[in-house]
């Protein structure tokens, strides 16, 4: 296969290389089987952008892309990059306008067949004291900019600290819910007013929360110690940093834009402005980034904390009844300072994962005392009318995509297209034929990520479990969703 | 004003082809395909006016510049601009500048509703060109 005269060469069953040509300064990598790859490269223009991001100053070892890869931004969406601290740069389009987009696994004792008759009442309970849709917000208080200010600071803490979370809850988010370099100064004043008032929130688009049940389990080792087990309710939550992260990455792209031009940079893309990691701009984004990160992992505990509550309202228990746990949270578009293997030196770089999410192995510092053995969680979200997976990442993963697996499904229809096909459907009674139960705030939305709109996440999740990159630990089926 | 824009099929997104005679009238008819995104129309009245003024260096940078700040307006400020009282766009050397005076009012979200939030006006495939007459160029938002 070809892509711009260059073959493309298979170097396993499903990975494929971008040799390095004119000014790439590294090969890409591909992990993706041949009929999807066949199909990316007939609809859509994000191999050239794995080509784009490989001419990115300082990148080390491969432009690299998840078998989700997808056109987006700049970087495509599967896209990975790590970059030299001293010579290499970050870039805006490497993280996405939705900082800190994330996922959040938590589980009860319940199984499914003991509450299904209730599951209806569960979905309206949390649909009405969530809010969803297109600027939503009103889930708590309206903050002071003053008190968004030490929200950007403390992350995930900050729900702690307003009685909005369990400790536990932060041991098991990445980071433990806080990066510790965010600087809320550098965050200016449009963003922090498109956030104040979004604590809490789900948002529009593809972000969710669904109850599922765990419908088979791979990995029986990994799903006893992530506390899994067939037949059991669970909930997923899907969304990120809000109107908060989009200002901040539309900010900075702003000055990139400028910064690359005064830097000498040549990019294939304007969506590709960069600044040098060690430049006043880079570090300024960097921090800002980190501010949003912190947003985002609060927003994904309050979100989760007002669940918990519905749920236990809803089935009139006690929490020790409930068994509500975070399994983990963790996110994934963001971009990390690593310590990662480049060509048998250990060294520090700045990993972008942009719709790709963390897949380290056991024995990480990194992930939580309670899954070294085992590895990290990486949580991989379907469509809302098929399936999600759990899985968990390896060495392997550490040693080839910088510690990084997938992160979804990724869309086969425009929304336009969807808009179409859904065009005299009753999808809601689709969805309940199926035993899904759904709310959201417009028909518009179900429609335009009704099923057939996806790709199938089992084809995605199942490249990076036959490379050895995350291996599966269980399939979760939805029997509930909430959408804006 | 002359000018107009038409919807262009986009995976994820919204995307749009503007033509204009001048890039005035290209900034006019690009907020214009911005605001029927995300509002529907609606009869304003008691407008304010806004006064905004951008320098950058490109006509590109100028016009994503220009709309993120509508964008804003809306998403943050719950300020939704219905119209453009004047506007004036130079090249000095080279850099760019814009200044405009935009109508407005505040957005009464019980009242209206906004149909879609765009995250952000991107750079994607923006490329202000000038063919047969026409200034083009296509705006991809992010939604």
């Amino acid at each position: 296969m070809k892509i711009n005269d260059t073959d493309i060469k298979q170097i396993r069953e499903n990975v494929w290389e971008i040799p390095a040509a004119g000014e790439m300064r590294v090969p890409g990598r591909i992990y993706i089987s041949k009929e999807m790859l066949k199909r990316t490269m007939e609809n859509e223009d994000a191999l050239q952008q794995v080509i784009n991001v490989a001419h990115l100053p300082g990148i080390q070892k491969y432009s690299l892309a998840m078998p989700d890869i997808h056109w987006g931004y700049g970087f495509p969406i599967g896209g990975v990059a790590a970059t030299d601290l001293d010579e290499g740069v970050i870039s805006p389009g490497g993280v996405g306008y939705d900082i800190n987009c994330g996922v959040r696994l938590a589980v009860t004792s319940l199984e499914y067949n003991s509450v299904n008759d209730k599951i209806g009442k569960l979905i309206t309970n949390l649909f009405n004291n969530i809010p969803t849709g297109v600027g939503s917000s009103g889930a708590i208080k309206k903050l002071s900019s003053k008190e968004m200010k030490h929200l950007l600071h403390k992350g995930s803490s900050w729900a702690l600290e307003n009685d909005l979370g369990n400790p536990s809850d932060i041991e098991f988010t990445e980071e433990s819910g806080t990066m510790k370099n965010a600087d809320p100064e550098v965050v200016s004043q449009h963003a922090i007013e498109r956030g104040v008032d979004q604590v809490g929130t789900l948002g529009s688009g593809n972000h969710f929360l669904e109850v599922d049940v765990v419908e088979e389990i791979f990995h029986p080792q990994a799903a006893e110690l992530f506390g899994l087990f067939k037949g059991q309710l669970v909930i997923l939550i899907h969304t990120g940093s809000r109107g908060l992260g989009y200002q901040i990455c539309d900010d900075y792209l702003k000055v990139l834009v400028k910064a690359s031009d005064q830097y000498g940079f040549k990019l294939p893309d304007r969506q590709l402005a960069c600044a040098p990691l060690n430049s006043k701009e880079g570090k300024d984004y960097l921090s800002a980034m980190q501010a949003a990160a912190n947003f985002a992992w609060n927003n994904r505990q309050v979100i989760m904390h007002l669940a918990r509550k519905i749920f236990l309202s809803t089935f009139g228990m006690k929490e020790s009844e409930l068994g509500f746990k975070l399994i983990y949270d963790v996110c994934h578009n963001i971009a990390k300072i690593e310590e990662h293997n480049i060509n048998g030196e250990m060294k520090k770089v700045c990993v972008h994962r942009k719709g790709a999410t963390r897949a380290f192995p056991p024995g990480s510092k990194m992930i939580p005392v309670k899954y070294k053995e085992i590895g990290q969680p990486v949580l991989i979200p379907g469509d809302m009318g098929r399936y999600s997976y759990v899985a968990v990442g390896t060495q392997k993963a550490m040693e080839e995509t910088f510690g990084s697996s997938c992160h979804g499904a990724g869309r086969n229809l425009s929304r336009h297209r969807a808009m179409k096909e859904a065009k005299g459907r009753d999808l809601v009674n689709e969805l309940k034929q199926k035993g899904i139960i759904i709310q959201a705030k417009g028909y518009r939305t179900i429609a335009e990520e009704m099923s057939g709109a996806y790709k199938d996440v089992a084809d995605v999740v199942n490249v990076m479990h036959e490379e050895g990159i995350t291996h599966k630990v269980a399939k979760l089926k939805p029997v509930g969703v909430i959408k804006g | 004003m002359t000018g107009n824009y038409k919807y262009i099929d986009h995976t994820a997104d919204i995307a749009v082809e503007v033509s204009a005679e001048n890039y005035e009238d290209l900034f006019i008819v690009s907020a214009q395909a911005w605001r029927d995104s995300v509002v529907d129309e609606h009869g304003f009245d008691n407008l304010q006016e806004k006064v905004l003024e951008f320098n950058d260096n490109s006509i590109e940078e100028l016009l994503v510049h220009f709309l993120s700040e509508l964008n804003y307006l809306l998403l943050g400020s719950k300020w939704i601009t219905t119209g453009v009282k004047q506007i004036k766009i130079i090249k000095i050397e080279k850099e760019w500048n814009l200044r405009i005076v935009i109508l407005g009012i505040p957005f009464d979200t019980q009242k209206y509703n906004i149909k879609i939030e765009i995250k952000a006006v991107t750079f994607h495939q923006m490329d202000v060109k000038y063919k047969d007459g026409k200034f083009l160029t296509r705006i991809v938002f992010d939604i």
